[in-house]
This record gives structure tokens, sequence and C-alpha cells, in this order.
């Protein structure tokens, strides 16, 4: 989680999205989340976008767009299949803030609001066989989907 | 040269991903003829066995749009809030949801 974010607070930085002070100042902010045990507030690009307002979380997505060649996707708007519904590793998905959610023949597709961190960006591709088509996404959509999961995992559970 | 700037581009980026070799896709660009969009496609497909989502992916990458699964999109009332129906019918455009307040559309693949 912190490579996750330390990689990708110096993205920002070397793509001149956000000023190095800011990235400081955001960085000993999580610190003292992550001392909190907020898990799912443990984001530098968070703190950067919406508490420090150093940068907007939609010029990151149309940096990726333009600058990456990556897509956007809004996960409300997918039929995720029910195989990366079931077989999703929670931890992992918070951690980066990303989520696998579909493949064709050998393309994986994945959902990340992180994908200019090379640490995610190596994380999935050793966790996954295949090459990976990332598709930018916003903080509030990778939490919407994954609260949503583990919302219906603890349903099915109690109704088990 | 027989083929087009977009073709050849497709065909260097299945030989990067390693989907065609060098010599595979010399042996294509230097048929004398024109070779239209469909006939590359077939001859991509029953030549060399490229699948047709991996064709999909290089050809969108070619033409600059990112490459997505539209079987699995789903449409709702709220899609054509913000773009109207009749104006994606004309465009070929599909909107498929809202990210950082831009919308997230996909564009047809276009025949015309």
């Amino acid at each position: 989680m912190m490579r996750a974010n330390r990689l990708m607070g110096a993205a920002l930085v070397e793509h001149d999205l956000v000023k190095i002070e800011d990235l400081d100042g955001a960085n000993e902010r999580l610190l003292e989340i992550v001392a909190q045990g907020q898990a799912r507030q443990n984001t530098v690009l968070g703190i950067l976008a919406y508490e420090m307002k150093a940068v907007r979380e939609e010029d990151v997505l149309q940096y990726h767009v333009d600058q990456q060649g990556g897509g956007a996707i809004d996960l409300r708007y997918y039929e995720v299949p029910e195989e990366y519904q079931k077989g999703i590793d929670t931890g992992a998905c918070w951690a980066t803030w990303s989520v696998p959610f579909d493949r064709k023949e050998d393309f994986h597709f994945v959902a990340s609001a992180y994908s200019l961190s090379p640490a995610v960006q190596k994380y999935w591709e050793t966790q996954l066989d295949g090459p990976i088509l990332w598709f930018g996404t916003s903080l509030e959509g990778i939490a919407d989907y994954l609260g949503k999961h583990e919302s219906d995992s603890v349903a099915d559970k109690t109704s088990t | 040269m027989p083929l087009g700037k977009v073709q050849t581009h497709i065909l260097e980026r299945l030989v990067e991903m390693g989907r065609l070799t060098e010599d595979q896709s010399a042996e294509i660009a230097a048929t004398p003829e024109e070779v239209t969009g469909n006939a590359l496609d077939k001859v991509l497909a029953e030549n060399h066995g490229i699948m047709p989502f991996t064709l999909l992916v290089e050809k969108s990458r070619a033409l600059g749009f990112a490459p997505c699964n539209v079987a699995r999109c789903r449409v709702k009332p709220a899609s054509f809030e913000r773009l109207p129906q009749d104006f994606c019918e004309e465009h070929l455009v599909l909107p498929v949801g809202e990210v950082g307040g831009g919308i997230v559309d996909r564009v047809c693949q276009s025949v015309r």
C-alpha cells in the first residue's frame, strides 16, 4: 500500500501534475491516516485532490487517457462477470486502488485510480497472466465498487 | 504503397505484442495490390491466427482509441441524460458512464 502510494506520488510529480512540496505535505498526512488505521482513506491521491486541492482527480484521469492511451471506465455501467465478482482479492484492490473486472481472449481489464503508479502496474502484471488493458476510474468509483462487493459478501454469508 | 498508415501501424503493434513475426509482417506489407481493412482482417485471422479481440485492440490503438468490451456495457435510462440518444445513434457513440466529471463513451467500430 505504501509503495503504491509512494510511487503514485512520485509519478504525479514526474508528470507535472503535482508540486513536490505538496507531495511532501500529502505524504506526512498519509502517515497520520495510516497510524489511525483508516484503510480506506490511505490514498495520497485522495489527500492531494480532496484535502489539499493540489490536483484535480479528473486531470489525472485525463493524463492517463491522453498520454498513456488508456481508457476510462464507470463500473456502475458494466456487467462485471461473476468470476471477477467472487474471486476478487479486496485487500490487494484497496491497497492498489484497482479492480480487475473482465477478461477477453488473453487480455485482462483492470480499472484503476492509480494506473500511473509503477508499483501498481507491476503488482497486477505479476498477478495476471497476459497483457493488461488499463481503464482509469475515480477513487470514488473503486471505493463504491469494493464497498458494494464487501456488503454483498456479508449479506451472502448471513443468508447461508 | 499497398498498406495504409493505420494498417502499417496495426502490423507494427502486432509485431511488438509478439503476435506476428517481422517476417510475417513484411510478407503482408509486400502484397502488391491495395488491401482493404476487411481483407487485412481476414488475412490476419485466417493465415496468422490473430483473434478478433486482439485485432480490435490493435486497431483501436492505431486509431487512437482505447478498446473496450462494449457487450458488457450497461445501457440505462441515465445513459442518455448528457448525450441525447438520437445524437448517439447518428454518430455511433454509446455513453457508458461518467468518470471524474467527464462522459465515458464508446465509439462503435465504424465501417462508413
